[in-house]
This record gives structure tokens, sequence and C-alpha cells, in this order.
């Protein structure tokens, strides 16, 4: 196991103007699972290309433990990359596939046949040995490019987007197969993809790119609860993202033309920031009832909703049109307030659309991040 | 329905008849008449009976097995040099032929030019008394102009091996560039990421992929260069003369009785290459067959 370490590594394509990957610091402690995460032309292949040596760095740092790799060539780096499309070597069996980085070692045959068995066990290959890449299945061909890739016993393990060629019960499978790979292993991974969902289930950390620039790095919760910009929060579904302007004297405070809300301590400056609540943390009433207790009450008007089995996603809008999603996990019930102001069987519930409803967005559950001042003006018409 | 459906399946073979028509006359015929001929059959000269006798007398002849040793020779030198330089140079010059117009075009200009006009050129360029020579000569290199090698209608077919490589190789060259081109560049990762230094994943990796395309176009090399006429009919010797030279002079001969050999030979070439074609399509099966399973 080994750290990897980004220190302002960039890359600008022969040919283009703006840089591919840009000033990236990033780093992956021994045996973690860092994925890659963005959106196609965010620059995380060529990232990782980077790191495997694939590409030359024009500038920055890259260390794999104390060892600066930077002018170190990829076949000296003992970084391995599996590519999107699994490659293969069409003119060799399943056997010689994986065998082919112990064969570039000149490593004894009697170790190289040793070594294959062990990993044609560990992927679940038997009977494949002598097939062709292409009488083999596409997650047969996804095992086999592993297998190849961890013959060689690498320290760092890169994959691009590994499993966005197989359906869907195949991706599950190869995923719990990378997880208990790196269980097993010891081995630092990185991988690309652009399916936040897959980054989430696998990575203990996220490095969130655009534009070749990491926006936010840390643990997957993170981008969920604390985003560090718009773009971060709606790239993993957040939309319920509301302008304001904090002031902090005494007590934090967000004023939005809704009313002044309460925030807790968001270490912060003073000045334009967005809050984020999840849809999960708003607290909903009917309207006609006692609003719930606590501050930050905003009234509202549903917009919509769609059930979710037991709970039911709601669409709101507030009084000067920005809208959010709230989520009922009590329909029958009023969500904290107590009593059923419905009765009847099936009846019209108090969160039909069109209803008003009161809406409570507790303190601590409101992330705040700065605002680019000219961001968010259309939808609040700030009035101080 | 059915008049209709046959109307229209019979369409293209209606479009074709024209084509398939003269092509039939002119080359089955072709080979009929030289079939009817090999075997003595001549009524302009009286001679009517059949027999094998000219391709007897063709096949054990000493200069059908001298003329047919050269060609193989010829054709097969001429081949690995082909493809050993083609190999060479595709692996040499992939970036700076893809990134390079310029080198592109230098590079496939052997392809445009006539054989005859390059065999000529060797001819003044590799003669004793050519420019090469004298030029050696002049520069005191050589004691006299006729100390340079005999390069042109030499014994060996120097001069036609070098023809036919300068012409091909840029052909099996780019039949290799278009593989190197298309999927080289990500196999080579994968090869350097596992490990492999520079020679090793021309070896083992850029070679092999290439030789699905490699193969199949070293036969046609050899194919072509085993029935190719006009460069050693000008840069060969009287005697021995490769097949196609040996079979013209035997059918322009004033001995009209030599025609069934004439004929016999040429269809001794024609089988020859016959042989080389089903080659081909064997080749290329087996390559298709490794990719698809």
């Amino acid at each position: 196991m080994i750290r990897v370490g980004l220190e302002d590594v960039t890359y600008t394509y022969p040919g283009t103007d703006r840089p591919a990957v840009d000033a990236v610091s990033l780093t992956a402690e021994p045996g973690e699972l860092v994925a890659l995460l963005g959106p196609s032309g965010c620059g995380k292949t060529t990232l990782l290309k980077l790191i495997a040596g694939l590409l030359p760095s024009d500038r920055g740092m890259i260390r794999f433990g104390d060892r600066d790799v930077t002018a170190v060539p990829a076949e000296r780096r003992d970084a391995v990359m599996v590519f999107q499309n699994h490659l293969l070597f069409p003119f060799m069996n399943v056997s010689r596939n994986i065998a082919f980085g112990l064969t570039m070692r000149k490593r004894p045959s009697a170790e190289i046949a040793g070594e294959v068995r062990r990993m044609i066990a560990l992927m679940r290959l038997e009977g494949l040995e002598t097939r062709r890449p292409s009488q083999l299945s596409g997650g047969q061909r996804q095992r086999v490019a592993l297998a190849r890739a961890l013959v060689v016993q690498p320290q760092v393990l890169l994959l691009d987007e590994p499993f966005s060629s197989l359906d869907a019960h195949l991706r599950d499978e190869m995923r719990e197969l990378v997880l208990s790979l790196k269980q097993s292993l010891d081995v630092t991974i990185i991988f690309v993809t652009h399916d936040q969902e897959e980054a989430v289930l696998l990575a203990d950390r996220i490095a969130l790119l655009f534009d070749g620039q990491v926006q936010q790095a840390g643990p997957p919760a993170q981008f969920y609860d604390r985003p560090a910009t718009r773009r971060v929060a709606e790239f993993f579904g957040n939309r319920n993202l509301i302008a304001g302007t904090l002031s902090s004297r005494g007590a934090s405070i967000v004023k939005t033309n809704y009313g002044h809300f309460a925030v807790s301590a968001p270490n912060l400056p003073d000045g334009p920031v967005w809050m984020s609540v999840r849809p999960e943390a708003i607290r909903i009433a009917p309207g006609d009832q006692p609003a719930p207790e606590g501050n930050n009450r905003v009234p509202a008007t549903v917009l919509r909703r769609i059930s979710m089995g037991m709970r039911i996603r709601c669409r709101v809008a507030l009084e000067s049109g920005v809208e959010l999603d709230v989520l009922i996990t009590d329909p029958d019930g009023t969500h904290g307030t107590g009593g059923s102001p419905d009765s009847g069987l099936g009846m019209p519930a108090w969160h039909e659309p069109s209803r008003t409803v009161q809406l409570q967005l507790p303190p601590h559950r409101i992330h705040c991040f700065p605002r680019n001042g000219s961001e968010g003006l259309a939808e609040t018409q700030l009035r101080q | 329905m059915t008049s209709r459906h046959s109307v229209a399946s019979a369409r293209p073979a209606l479009l074709l008849a024209p084509a398939l028509l003269v092509i039939g006359v002119l080359f089955a015929g072709g080979i009929m008449l030289a079939l009817v001929q090999s075997l003595g059959y001549l009524p302009a000269l009286g001679m009517r009976t059949l027999s094998g006798d000219a391709f007897i007398a063709v096949l054990t002849s000493r200069g059908f097995l001298r003329s047919l040793g050269l060609t193989l020779w010829v054709a097969s030198v001429s081949t690995v040099l082909t493809v050993l330089f083609g190999l060479i140079t595709a692996l040499v010059l992939r970036r700076r032929l893809r990134n390079s117009r310029l080198i592109r075009f230098l590079y496939q200009i052997p392809l445009t030019v006539p054989h005859l006009v390059v065999a000529v050129a060797a001819a003044m360029l590799l003669s004793q008394s050519g420019l090469l020579s004298r030029l050696l000569f002049h520069g005191g290199l050589i004691p006299a102009p006729a100390a340079f090698p005999e390069l042109v209608h030499d014994s060996a077919g120097v001069a036609i091996i070098l023809v036919y490589a300068w012409k091909q190789i840029p052909f099996v060259g780019l039949v290799a560039l278009a593989v190197f081109q298309s999927v080289g560049d990500d196999y080579e990762s994968v090869a350097r990421s596992l490990g492999a230094s520079r020679v090793q994943r021309i070896r083992h990796v850029l070679i092999p992929l290439s030789l699905p395309a490699v193969v199949p176009a070293t036969i046609i090399v050899f194919a072509f260069v085993f029935g190719a006429f006009e460069t050693p009919l000008v840069l060969g010797t009287r005697f021995p003369s490769m097949l196609s030279v040996l079979a013209y002079r035997l059918y322009t001969d004033s001995d009209l009785t030599r025609r069934p050999e004439a004929m016999a030979l040429n269809l001794v070439i024609a089988l020859i290459a016959l042989v080389l074609v089903a080659l081909y399509r064997g080749a290329t099966r087996v390559f298709s067959e490794r990719r698809d399973g």
C-alpha cells in the first residue's frame, strides 16, 4: 500500500489552449479507494493517464509514497491502468493475456504459471484459460483485464470507467468484486467515473472535477451535506438552493426575500451565500395547522408529488417562486405536529397539489456556501 | 408478389450481365484457348491431335527449372525485403507519418511511379556504365567503372529485387500503419502500463496486432512479383529469365510450333497464382476466425 500525492499537476494537450488538467492537487491515502468524478470532458481520464505516466505532466509533481515519479515512464511506475474498453490482446488467449505483465518482467515460467492460476481462481475464470478474448462475455473480459492488471501486484491500480460498458446487473457484480479486492489486496485504487451513484457506492473519497479543476474532494456524504459550490450541489442532484446574504452580527442570519433564516455558524465571511437543505431535512406541516415548532418557518404551495412507496416526494414553491424538494416520510400524519387533518379513506391529503403547506428549515441542517454575487439574482430579487 | 420478388432479385444479375459477359469471354475464353493450344491443337498449322507433350517438354526443360528457380528467388527475396522494411518504416515513422503531410506524401511516392519508369531509372542508375558507377569511379572509390558490382542483367536479379522492394515497401508500410493508427496507441498504452519496454511493445504487441493485415499483404506482394513482366524484361538477363519473360519469348518465337509450350507455361504460371490466391484466402480466414471467435 502506498500514498499517491499530486501537487499542482497540469497538462495541456498539444494544439489546445485550455489545460485539460489544471493545477490539480490531490492525495489518495494508502489503501484508499478514490473516485475521480465528473462529467465527460472534465479531464478525469487525462488525470488518470498522468498518474499512470502515459502522459507527461507539464507542471507539478506526482509522488508514490516518498518517491517522486513525475519523470518515471509508465512502464517503471508500478501503477497499472485498466481501460474503459477492456483492450485484451486479441491474439492471445486468457492465460497469456493475464501473464503479459509477468512475461515482460521476464519472470521464470513456473512462477508465471502459478501466479496466473491464482488470478484465474481469484477472478472466477476457471475453464476459460485457453479462450480468446473474442470468445468471452463482456463481464468475463473485464475480469480478465482486472486479472491482467493485478497479477503484477501494482501498488496503485487505476481504473478508467471499467464497468460503464456492462449492463446494470453485471456492473453491480463488478463493483462488489472491486470492493472485495480492495480489502484482500491492500492496493490503493483510483478510479474514474461519471456516475455519482457509483462513486458514492465505491469510494472512500471523491474528487469532483469540472473543467480540469478539482471542485471539491472529500468523503461521499460531504457532497450531499456540504457542497462547496452550486455546481457541485447540482451535480449531486441537490436542487434545494436558496440565495441569500449572510450576516453574522451576533447570531448567524441569512437574509432572503422570504425572511431571515437562522443558520448554525457557517464559518464563512459575510456576503452572498447559497443555503442548501436536503429534502429529508425539511419539516413540513399542513397550512391550516399550527406551525411546526422552531424558527425558520416559511409558507409554500405544493406543485406536484411523486409517490416513492412509503414516502412522498413533493415539489413546493415558496412565495416568490423558488422551488424546493421536500420528502414526506409520514404522509398520513402531519410530520412533527401530531394530529391527522384529513379523515376519510383515500381522500385528498393535505399535501396534494395547490394546497398550502408550512415548511420549517432546521438551522443545523442548513449548509451555507459562498455564492458568486451575480448568481441566483433572477430567482431572488434580494430585498434587504 | 412472387414474380415481382424474383424480378427484383434478378436485377443485380441483369445489371452485371454485360460486364460479366466481357470478363467471361475474355478471361475464361482466354484460359480455354490457352488450354486447347497447350494440348497441341492448332488447326492452322495442321496440328489436330491432343497430347500433354508440351507440358512435359516445358516442365522438364532446363530453361523452365532455372526460370522457376530465379522467379521464386526474386519473389521471395523482394517480398522479405518489402515486409521487413515496410514494417520497420511503419514502426519508426508512425507518429511522423500521422502528423506530417509532407512525410506521408514522400513515403507514398514509390506507389505512384509506373514499374517501367522505375525499371529504366534503375538501369541508368545501377548498371556498370550507370550513374552510380561513374560517380564512384570519378570519386576515386573504385578503380574502373567495370569494378562496380554487376547489379543489372545479372543472374541473381539484384536490380529486379531492388525495384520491387522500392515500389512495394510503402504498400506494406501503409497496411501496417492503418492498424497502428486504429488500435495501436491504445494497446501500446496497456502494454506500457503493464511494464513493457519500447522494444517489447513492438515485438509482443504492435507486430502481432499488424499480422492479420500484413500477412495477406505479403502474399499479394509475392504473387505480384511472381507474375510481373516488364521489370524483369528491362533488367533481367537473357538466361535464365523469369517465368513471365520466358513465356513471352516462347509466345513471340518465330517457330509457331512452340506455341503449345508457351501456352502450357502460361497455364503453369496461372496454376501457381491460383495456389497463392488460395493461400491468401486461407490466411485472411485464419486471422478473422482468431479475432471473431
